[in-house]
């Protein structure tokens, strides 16, 4: 009982802040928003008594990402005013993409809605991810390395040009 | 929900809480005053020669980049290190192919220069 209306709670926090982080004129503003999204992400997930999975997105999620998305806001440091009102090709892109992707998680919220689908009872649990990734999905999990490889030497091959 | 495993939960509200009765509670009691020169930039009272919003080097975004990659890998190693005695010497190797790809990238990182402040 408790736990359902704290899972409302929590929905309803990862909503609203959400589109908080989209109506905030400030991209530092909607950063901070988008760390609350994730926060409340994190709280059903540890409803869901998936405590791992809940601490890696505090710390992963919340910690680094949010931080890093801060630091891309600080590099850039375009005058927020230049971004209001030009309608402008890009944009138009954006909104069809926005928009399909929308309709698209729509369709699969719904389906799942109507099948109603619970998570097994030791999801996300740090021996059962550990059991996932080490044995039945070791092949992508060796893949993750490669990707993480190709990101850290992008990133420095772009930042350390000179 | 068993409430032992509530416990992550509670830390969460508590903390929560603790932000919000902060801010809410220096509003109540806190001074406050509305001059429009508060919000003026100062600078040890010499006169302004820029704006304080400038771009930031790149540098910081680098040492945010190279901290979540390596983050990242750390995640990793948790579940790996709960199911260590029963994977055994497969998952020693497992984790020591997943570690070897990421030390070429740290070994490249190192390399360049990029752990340098300069």
């Amino acid at each position: 009982m408790l736990a359902t209306m704290l899972i409302y709670i929590f929905g309803a926090l990862a909503i609203f802040s959400g589109l908080m982080m989209i109506l905030y004129r400030n991209p530092i503003h909607s950063a901070l928003w988008f760390g609350l999204v994730l926060f409340s992400l994190a709280g059903i997930y540890a409803l869901m008594q998936a405590h791992f999975l809940a601490l890696i997105q505090i710390l992963v999620y919340v910690g680094a990402i949010t931080v890093l998305i801060v630091y891309v806001i600080a590099l850039l440091n375009f005058d927020q005013r230049d971004l209001v009102g030009k309608v402008t090709i890009l944009k138009g892109i954006a909104v069809i993409v926005a928009a399909i992707l929308f309709i698209e998680l729509l369709f699969y919220v719904g389906g799942l809605y109507v099948k109603g689908i619970a998570p097994p009872p030791e999801f996300g649990k740090a021996a059962n991810i550990g059991l996932a990734t080490l044995t039945r999905y070791l092949f992508p999990f060796e893949v993750i390395s490669i990707l993480l490889l190709v990101a850290v030497v992008g990133g420095v091959y772009i930042a350390k040009k000179d | 929900m068993t409430w032992n495993a509530g416990a992550i939960l509670i830390y969460m509200l508590l903390i929560i809480a603790m932000g919000l009765g902060l801010l809410f509670g220096n509003l109540l009691l806190g001074p406050r005053s509305n001059n429009p020169h508060k919000a003026d930039e100062f600078e040890c009272g010499s006169e302004l020669k820029d704006r304080s919003r400038k771009r930031f080097n790149v540098k910081y975004y680098l040492v945010a980049l190279i901290f979540i990659i390596f983050d990242l890998e750390v995640v990793y190693l948790y579940p790996w290190a709960v199911l260590f005695r029963k994977l055994g010497f497969f998952g020693i190797m497992e984790m020591l192919v997943f570690l070897g790809i990421l030390v070429i990238g740290l070994a490249y990182v190192w390399k360049k220069g990029a752990l340098d402040w300069r």
